[in-house]
């Protein structure tokens, strides 16, 4: 039966992959679209082999890389200190619960001004960018996970004497283990875009801003393939750390 | 997993951290200019391959924007120390508004350059048939954003102002129907107007008194002017000797067309007919009055700024361009 | 009184930081220009209110979102119930869906330009792909959580296809529905928002880049504070709409 369903499965992904390539063939063709919009797919895969072989990209990649993993990072480490605060201290979690959900579900990007006024114009506002956008995500999952701990493990340790900090550490660190990281999973993701949107805007290096000039002197194809491998290395991110966290979560 | 990350994230911090370059005995100053490719922004770049900026010891790094607030913004945040021709809409708005920001020189008096044009195909003939269309510049407190309020309010329709962008961006938006007019500088497009893919409506001069207004500056911040004036006014002098030279000699000719892409008689035509070596003079600062009046009527300023605000303004510009151009 | 206690001192510690950053400001500590003095913040939002522009922003950006969401929702949730009917499908499509979810979708939004032109459409076309995602997966998931032993006991007493969807099905999956549905209307304005703040096309977001460009600082935070009122706003919403449809 799972043999059958997994060979099925792969069937229907296969055909949709295929319907949706020769659709696009077609547009491509027809003249529908103004021209260029929707180049052929193989003028994009040619695209996409120039980039890999250039330099040039790489570079690029590596910026962006670089304001995403410290942009999360900060992001992260401030998002679960506040979070531990915010769950050992209920009342202070009940003050500022609707600032935070109300800030959380706010698009970021409004932010960026702001952000370039603080840090200027380069990497900074796009490391900032990147750190604003994961703290929401971790701060809640965190929040959640603190109210998780249960009450009568505190009380035990709290009668064996145990400073706060043991407490912290040995009770409610260990359980936040995975919240943290479903947290964190999504803000990656968030940090990602994050920081693409703050490229796009203004930015001298980095994906977001390769893509944006090749469609400034509409090079369509080549804007297609940045995005593509954009989308590919953001996928590939997110599933990393689903897997590092999973793994993670099974070793405790 | 928290160690984990905190070492990535040092791995990952220290080369944006270790930024700083070899020692060199030169100055540094970081430029923002606008609009890569046209005749008069190209004189930071050329004069530096030249040398002119290393002789008086400095070392330019130039970094190219979309123009207006993106340049003016890369000034003001401090992220760079000197912007290349910025419009002086918004440098006057912002100053008003109380930013760090500093008039260093002008750039550009006149908008002899300057072109409106729409797809071949398009219905448009001449500014009297802008009724509900979009007419594009680059980005706001530009140049091109000041022509285009003054062309629009000649035009008496109710066109809309959009931002479209550099030439570039402008173009594909014009071809691909997302804009009526876009706008680009001599001698950037002059081919696709020869090709006859696309048709000029309007130039820069055609707006009132814009002929003998300074509408483009160079400006500087007011950490940079405080720090390091000396630097400024060595910059200035390196740009002059660029302006000479690129005025008198056929090898700056050459430079530029390798530089822009353009065939020399195109960019022979530029220097003489478009844009004359008095358009690029440093310290010529015209129609103030009307450029304030503008500002006031595009809301950029509450009001005029009063005489000893101008006198303010316009004084670093005065004591540092002293003695250029003679 | 007691009850109130937490919503109080969030008032009071929001409060007391403005007025600890207007007397920073004051005593020159940090420059006025680069974070604005909360008084000035105000009087340019009653500015902003005043000549109109924030009104016609706010009714821009919060249609093209509810525009965006309605449209993933009726799209969004026949289709999730696709995905759960032909189990076949759902297994396929689950993880593809999932990873579209993280991904930078709004980077498409030049192409966009191009076929629907400078329009609001542009807003409504990346909101709706982005706010469909939460909605399908959540639809799927809300329908495979419900008992199957429920479907079995109303088909055992003749009910159709139908009868089951809308007796059975969609009241015991209605919450998780709605999870989906709230956080369709998050990723819808944050797209929305987004395009509007790169190209310039109305709406909050772009009035949030104008007043920078314009260096109209004060005004700028007084839209950024707009944009999350508006947020709040939905979030409001989305709870009130979920009570009524509850209570019926």
């Amino acid at each position: 039966m799972t043999r059958h369903s997994s060979h099925a499965v792969l069937a229907v992904r296969v055909a949709t992959v295929l319907a949706i390539w020769t659709a696009w063939e077609v547009v491509a063709r027809s003249g529908l679209v103004y021209e260029g919009v929707v180049p052929s797919s193989f003028l994009v895969l040619a695209a996409m082999a120039r980039e890999l072989s250039d330099a040039a990209f790489y570079h690029d990649m590596a910026v962006t890389a670089q304001e995403v993993l410290v942009g999360f990072a900060a992001g992260t480490v401030c998002g679960v200190a506040v979070g531990v605060v915010l769950g050992v201290r209920r009342f202070a979690d009940e003050a500022a619960a609707p600032y935070i959900q109300g800030l959380a579900a706010t698009p970021k990007i409004i932010f960026l001004p702001i952000l370039m006024l603080l840090f200027g114009v380069g990497s900074g506002s796009k490391i900032a960018m990147g750190g604003l956008s994961a703290f929401f995500p971790v701060v809640v999952a965190t929040v959640d996970g603190m109210k998780g701990v249960n009450p009568v493990l505190v009380r035990v340790a709290r009668s064996f004497n145990a400073s706060s900090w043991q407490i912290i550490r040995k009770i409610y660190l260990p359980s936040l283990v995975e919240p943290a990281i479903i947290g964190m999973r999504l803000g990656l993701g968030v940090a990602i875009i994050g920081v693409l949107l703050a490229e796009i805007k203004f930015s001298r290096a980095g994906l977001g801003h390769v893509a944006i000039q090749y469609y400034n002197f509409f090079h369509v194809a080549d804007m297609y393939a940045v995005l593509l491998i954009t989308f590919a290395l953001a996928v590939a991110a997110n599933a990393l750390m689903g897997m590092a966290g999973n793994r993670l979560i099974r070793r405790r | 997993m928290m160690k984990l990350l905190t070492r990535a994230a040092i791995a990952a911090a220290l080369p944006l951290l270790i930024e700083a370059g070899p020692a060199s005995a030169l100055d540094t100053l970081k430029v923002a200019s606008a609009q890569k490719g046209f005749w008069d922004t190209s004189f930071v770049e050329l004069g530096q391959e030249k040398g002119f900026f290393k002789d008086q010891g400095i070392q330019l790094d130039i970094v190219w924007t979309d123009g207006g607030a993106d340049a003016q913004q890369a000034l003001i945040t401090g992220s760079f120390d000197v912007s290349v021709a910025t419009g002086i809409l918004g440098v006057i708005s912002a100053y008003a508004k109380g930013a760090p920001i500093v008039l260093l020189s002008s750039e550009m008096t006149g908008a002899p350059d300057l072109y409106w044009y729409v797809r071949a195909d398009s219905p448009i003939k001449s500014l009297k048939d802008l009724q509900g269309k979009t007419f594009g510049y680059s980005r706001p407190g530009s140049s091109s954003n000041l022509i285009a309020a003054a062309l629009v309010k000649k035009s008496g329709t109710d066109a809309k102002l959009i931002s479209a962008g550099g030439p570039p961006a402008t173009l594909t938006q014009v071809m691909s129907g997302q804009l009526d007019v876009g706008w680009s500088a001599a001698p950037v497009g002059l081919d696709l107007v020869k090709e006859g893919k696309i048709r000029t409506i309007a130039t820069g001069n055609d707006a009132p008194g814009a002929a003998n207004q300074t509408v483009r500056v160079n400006a500087t911040n007011a950490t940079v002017l405080k720090d390091r004036r000396d630097v400024l006014r060595r910059f200035l002098l390196a740009y002059q000797k660029t302006l000479d030279w690129a005025y008198s000699s056929p090898e700056m000719l050459k430079a530029y067309g390798t530089f822009a892409k353009v065939k020399p008689e195109v960019v022979e035509e530029t220097r003489t007919h478009y844009i004359r070596k008095a358009d690029v003079a440093l310290n010529r600062m015209e129609g103030l009055d009307e450029t304030m009046k503008e500002a006031v009527e595009t809301k950029r300023l509450q009001q005029p700024l009063t005489a000893a605000q101008q006198k303010a303004f316009l004084q670093p510009m005065m004591e540092l361009t002293k003695g250029l151009g003679k | 009184m007691k009850r109130f206690a937490p919503t109080l001192a969030g008032l009071a510690v929001v409060l007391g930081l403005a007025a600890l950053l207007q007397a920073t400001i004051a005593a020159g500590w940090i420059s006025g220009f680069v974070v604005s003095p909360p008084t000035r913040i105000v009087a340019a939002f009653a500015e902003l209110a005043r000549d109109d522009s924030l009104a016609s922003a706010f009714l821009r950006t919060f249609g093209a979102t509810f525009a965006a969401a309605a449209l993933a929702a009726l799209i969004g949730i026949p289709f999730g119930y696709l995905l759960y009917r032909l189990p076949l499908l759902g297994r396929a499509y689950e993880s593809w869906i999932g990873a579209l979810f993280s991904a930078p979708v709004v980077l498409l939004y030049p192409m966009f330009l191009v076929v629907f032109g400078r329009s609001v459409l542009v807003g409504v076309a990346m909101g709706f792909i982005v706010g469909a995602i939460p909605i399908v997966l959540k639809t799927r998931e809300g329908f495979a959580s419900v008992p199957p032993v429920l479907v079995a006991v109303a088909r055992s007493f003749g009910a159709s296809d139908r009868d089951v969807l809308h007796k059975v099905l969609l009241p015991a999956a209605r919450p998780v529905i709605f999870t989906g549905v709230r956080l369709c209307l998050i990723y819808a304005m944050i797209n929305v928002v987004a395009i509007e703040f790169l190209v310039n096309l109305g709406g909050l977001g772009y009035l949030v880049g104008d007043m920078y460009d314009q260096y109209d600082i004060p005004a700028m935070y007084a839209a950024n504070v707009c944009v999350v009122l508006t947020s709040a706003l939905f979030y409001f919403l989305s709870e009130r709409i979920e009570r009524w449809l509850v209570a019926r």
